[in-house]
């Protein structure tokens, strides 16, 4: 579909502030109502045409006269412009026929006369009328047409009249009589023009030779709108036109880089095509550019002032190669916008795409999301390891005191996005109606702070409507002039759901300190361990070793309890814990009045992060456990040892019994399988002691089994001491 | 979901208010399973689920484990202790419970699990607002210095105290029986001005004039002096033992023990029990040939006895428990008994040697008459042990209580 360029104008005139696809709508609207003008037209001259050649043939006189009327008065040089002129021809002659037929000559000759004006090419059926109609035909066209005689070389050059192109059939070109600019051209050639005067039912002769003065190239390319250059100069942009009859040889191409490709298939739309003249003989070089392909160049030699042809340039489009890695299970991944033809396999992704600057998304639902924009270069490939972030969903505030509302939520998104690890979504629109829906509402949540609310059936909802890691509803405490709000967080689905609150003042921003704190968080699924515990002494002030594991860092070190660190690295100090895993520090110790130089290297050792973090809601640390299961893969034992931890911060008994009932953990000393059966044990008491009574001393037995096992590290909490105690209050009646 | 209560919290306060008024008032085992009822209730009535953030849930199971232990059994105290630790939010009464678990560690002799137990005390304790949990932390670190000088500086062939010095401020002229707090708070029984003096804990020194003083000891923040045949505390009626016939004339030293008091009298043979009010309610089962010195507790329902006349100690696991003998032989004319905080013995001769023990008596070390410091006993009169295992000795003739830290 095209349009008039003044049509097109007077439509963004019309609406300069409508939106792209709104204008589009409207250019279809109006090329319809073109096409259905020109179709109503068409039905009226065949409902005319149906009284012609009926008994009332007169009738269908002032039919034509209505379409003449109207067919004349409409613009000629829209897009529907030639067919209304044919129709407007064939209304004529028929008029003309019917007028005739009445015995009226004079205007059966006036509408012929116009319709030979409008087409001086005119021809006319003779076997379909009447032989005296015919004689009246040719004699107006004879008053009214003389033609031009050309006889031109070569014979392919292009004759203009009035400079509109005609096709000359056997060199005769009808005109009306009376002065006309003639012109003959073809690239590659002189150029022809003269004035002529053509005499009425006269022919007047024109034989052109035309002289060669350059070569022509025929460029084709399969995309139109390729910029072709010359030994540097612009020659045109190629076009869907394809000039016929032109004579070419072939043009041999020579050090150009890249062939353009075979044409394979066959039903593709011919090419784009552009006619470069004025090349003289000796070698050029051609060059083709197109914005999102790669520049075509070659050099051609032309060898004598002909015409030449290359074969269509294929052009390829300039590309890149995006490769994504570290993407969890089930992620989807979009492109500006769009997903990929291809979906990740084993965590990876491989996309052939356009070069410039992406959009990425990589949406792991309630596990985590990324957002980042990258440039791609032609050829290039550009590798990139998900980084997910946690996301945060901020379900809005409730509360009528509406300026409050507003300005927490400002303040809330900012202060949960301000360290940069949180992937902040912001559903505060709709999220409060759905969440109404179960019942959630500003007056209930302030009066039972949420504790009898059905957090399952929350959590199910937010997490298929607004998937997060962790959510954020606000509560104001008053609707008129509220003073604090309470903040509910609550994690995403495995971690039990149970909303956690904290009570925040309503004022600066810097009231939500805490919780930013809590959003800083950063988790450790390891930590360095030095083999054993110490402490500082309150009586001498120095770091003196409590307890030493065998084969661990201490041990290695050669320290025994009650050693003391006079020094690391020359200098007294109480921060042994800050040394890190796979340091290695010099250090005097003190044993029995003696000095003894050693070095100490701490081991890394498998960290349950998630305890110990009372000021951090369990959904921030859930949601850390998630996203490390995810990205980090640590060991499944240790993930759902964190997973329990989580439970067990909100008292979800059950769910740290399922999350651990079968986990299978390292034996022996350390973090491991001791701290998995304590736990289990002391769930199944916590749970229903009635009822998983022997269960759990069977776990507590085990636990209490293992000499060395620990909590939370390798140097943590022995267990066997607990899980006696816990075994011992078990058998005392 | 069982339905939460907004009165929730003040009902469970009250419930553990109930709970402590009971226990306070309990004479004996059977009263204090009364009180053990009440706290449990707290449990029953306001569970987690519902009511994830009720310190009251753990004030209540706390008290549970200490009376546990007052009742004698350790293994419940424990498993309270650890559903405080490992199920409520942090809280005065978490860093209670890390304390009293490392307490039972201590008496276990699980003395590394004790100190990850007293660290984590001390590092909650840091974390929490207000008096008890500084109060909390304070002792859980007083206790790790308790470990670090009697368990670890040996461990490392260092001497437990590095030095001697008189205590300052008490003022004493001829200081005989002696006492201190876990904090370090002083109580002596000066012989030469007739008086008791006693340290409090915001550094002032009161005094109390008294005839006939014995040893005193410290219950909680009190302190009580034997003087003629009653105990007497400041700001506080005197209590008398009463309730036989043969309620002995001069009363040498009593020790707090479950629901009540034990009490070293001047009878030979005997050492009486006695309720809160000092109401004689039985006695130890003293062996034949024994002469009660001095008395003391551990604060897990043993007493000891220093038997004067045989040169022994006398060791109840539980006040109707018979006898162990320890330290037989091993000790030369002693006069004085104390417990430390980890439940070791030192006991004080009147040559001025100090000899500890574990409670199998196992010699740990010894002490005196020359002590770090340069200082030497001469006229030792009774010794005490604070709750970071500083020795206090008092001496007749030096005028002044000797301090080892």
């Amino acid at each position: 579909m095209t349009m008039r360029p003044t049509l097109l104008v007077l439509l963004l005139l019309a609406a300069a502030t409508t939106a792209t696809g709104a204008l589009q709508m409207e250019e279809e609207d109006i090329s319809f109502q073109q096409g259905a003008a020109l179709r109503d037209l068409e039905q009226r001259f065949e409902e005319a045409m149906a009284v012609f050649r009926s008994v009332d043939q007169p009738d269908s006189i002032p039919m034509f006269g209505d379409l003449i009327g109207e067919l004349s008065a409409a613009p000629a040089e829209d897009a529907d412009g030639p067919a209304r002129r044919d129709l407007l021809d064939r209304a004529l002659l028929r008029r003309a026929e019917a007028q005739f037929n009445l015995g009226l000559r004079d205007e059966a000759a006036a509408d012929l006369r116009r319709a030979v004006e409008i087409d001086p090419d005119l021809q006319i059926d003779v076997a379909e009328i009447s032989p005296k109609l015919a004689e009246l035909f040719r004699t107006v066209r004879d008053e009214t047409v003389g033609t031009i005689a050309v006889t031109a070389t070569p014979v392919d050059a292009t004759v203009r009249v009035d400079g509109t192109v005609r096709a000359a059939k056997d060199g005769v070109v009808p005109v009306l009589a009376g002065a006309h600019a003639l012109t003959i051209e073809r690239p590659g050639f002189d150029f022809f023009q003269t004035e002529l005067d053509v005499p009425a039912g006269k022919s007047v002769p024109v034989k052109v030779e035309l002289a060669r003065t350059s070569a022509v190239i025929k460029v084709a390319t399969r995309l139109p709108g390729a910029t072709v250059l010359v030994d540097g100069q612009s020659r045109g942009v190629t076009a869907p036109v394809e000039p016929e009859n032109l004579a070419t040889e072939e043009a041999a191409p020579a050090g150009d880089t890249e062939e353009p490709p075979p044409v394979e298939d066959e039903r593709r739309e011919p090419p784009a095509v552009l006619l470069v003249d004025g090349l003289l003989p000796g070698d050029h070089v051609l060059e083709i550019q197109r914005e999102g392909y790669r520049p075509y160049r070659a050099e051609v030699s032309v060898a004598d002032l002909v015409d030449y042809e290359i074969a269509p340039v294929e052009l390829i489009e300039t590309r890149g190669m995006l490769v994504l890695s570290a993407l969890p299970e089930g992620t989807a991944v979009s492109i500006d916008g769009e997903a990929p033809a291809a979906a990740p396999v084993d965590g990876g992704l491989t996309l052939d795409l356009s070069v410039g600057r992406h959009e990425l998304v990589v949406d792991s639902g309630t596990v985590g999301a990324w957002t980042t924009t990258f440039e791609l270069a032609d050829q290039e490939t550009v590798e990139l390891e998900a980084e997910l972030h946690p996301r945060v969903a901020v379900l809005g505030v409730l509360g009528g005191d509406s300026a409050a509302a507003s300005r927490l939520l400002d303040d809330l998104r900012g202060t949960l996005g301000e360290s940069g690890r949180w992937q902040v979504e912001d559903h505060s629109d709709a999220a409060p109606a759905a969440l109404a829906t179960l019942g959630l509402d500003a007056s209930r949540l302030r009066g039972e702070r949420g504790e009898a609310v059905e957090w399952e059936r929350v959590q199910e909802l937010v997490d298929r409507r607004y998937p997060a890691s962790v959510y954020v509803l606000a509560v104001l405490s008053d609707d008129l002039f509220a003073s604090s709000a309470d903040l509910f967080f609550w994690p995403a689905a495995p971690s039990p759901a149970g909303a956690e609150t904290v009570t925040v003042p309503l004022g600066p921003p810097s009231e939500l300190d805490r919780v930013r704190e809590a959003f800083d968080f950063v988790p450790e699924w390891s930590r360095p361990s030095l083999g054993g515990r110490w402490m500082v002494s309150p009586v001498d002030d120095l770091p003196v070793v409590v307890e030493v594991i065998e084969g661990g860092p201490f041990a290695t070190a050669g320290l025994q309890p009650g050693d003391r660190v006079v020094s690391l690295e020359g200098r007294p100090t109480d921060e042994l814990g800050r040394l890190p895993a796979g340091s290695r520090t010099p250090c005097v110790i003190e044993r029995g009045g003696t000095e003894v130089p050693t070095t100490l290297a701490p081991a890394q050792s498998p960290s349950v992060f998630v305890a110990g973090h009372e000021d951090v809601p369990a959904a921030v640390l859930a949601a850390w456990v998630t996203l490390g299961e995810a990205l980090d893969h640590p060991p499944a034992w240790l993930v759902a040892l964190n997973r329990a931890a989580v439970a067990v911060r909100v008292d979800a008994w059950e769910s740290v019994v399922r999350t651990l009932r079968g986990v299978e953990a390292p034996l022996g000393p350390g973090l491991g399988q001791a701290m998995v059966d304590y736990w289990l044990g002391t769930a199944l008491l916590a749970t229903d002691p009635a009822s998983y009574l022997s269960q759990a001393r069977s776990m507590l037995e085990r636990a209490a089994a293992v000499d060395g096992g620990r909590l939370l590290s390798d140097d943590g909490p022995l267990v066997a001491p607990r899980a006696r105690a816990r075994l011992e209050a078990l058998s005392t009646p | 979901m069982i339905e939460a209560d907004p009165r929730a919290p003040r009902a469970a306060s009250a419930q553990v208010l109930l709970g402590e008024i009971a226990w306070a008032g309990a004479g004996d085992a059977e009263a204090g399973e009364g009180a053990l009822e009440t706290f449990h209730r707290v449990w029953t009535l306001f569970p987690e689920s519902a009511y994830p953030d009720l310190e009251a849930r753990a004030r209540a199971r706390v008290r549970e484990g200490e009376l546990e232990m007052a009742l004698g059994r350790p293994a419940k105290a424990q498993a309270a202790y650890l559903d405080v630790i490992e199920r409520e939010p942090a809280s005065s009464w978490r860093v209670r419970a890390q304390r009293l678990l490392a307490e039972a560690f201590l008496d276990a002799g699980e003395w590394q699990a004790a100190v990850e137990s007293l660290q984590a005390a001390a590092e909650d304790a840091s974390l929490l607002e207000g008096g008890a949990a500084r109060r909390e932390g304070d002792a859980a670190g007083r206790r790790l210095a308790a470990v670090d000088r009697l368990v670890l500086r040996p461990l490392a062939g260092l001497r437990p105290w590095t030095g001697g010095a008189t205590l300052a401020g008490v003022g004493a002229a001829k200081p005989q029986g002696l006492a201190v707090s876990d904090e370090g708070f002083v109580a002596v029984a000066d012989g030469g001005a007739d008086a008791a003096l006693v340290q409090q804990p915001d550094g002032s020194v009161r005094r109390l004039s008294l005839h006939g003083m014995e040893r005193p000891v410290w219950t909680g923040d009190r302190a009580w002096v034997p003087s003629d045949g009653t105990l007497v505390t400041i700001g506080q009626a005197p209590l008398s033992p009463r309730g036989t016939a043969d309620v002995p004339k001069v009363l040498l030293a009593a020790t707090p023990v479950p629901f009540g008091w034990a009490l070293a009298t001047a009878k030979p043979d005997q050492a009486l029990l006695a309720g809160g009010d000092l109401h004689l309610r039985g006695a130890l089962a003293l062996p034949d040939r024994s002469e009660p010195a001095d008395i003391a507790s551990d604060g897990r329902g043993r007493v000891m006895v220093l038997d004067g006349k045989s040169d022994r100690v006398l060791v109840f696991d539980a006040t109707d428990a018979p006898a162990r003998v320890i330290l037989a032989g091993k000790l030369d004319k002693p006069q004085a008994l104390a417990v430390g905080p980890l439940g070791n013995l030192y006991v004080l001769e009147r040559g001025g040697r100090v000899t500890v023990s574990d409670r199998t008596g196992a010699v740990l070390a010894t002490v005196g008459p020359a002590l770090p410091g340069g200082l030497t006993l001469s006229e030792p009169r009774d010794l005490a042990v604070d709750g970071q295992g500083r020795l206090f000795i008092s001496d007749a003739k030096l005028g002044a209580v000797v301090v080892l830290e």
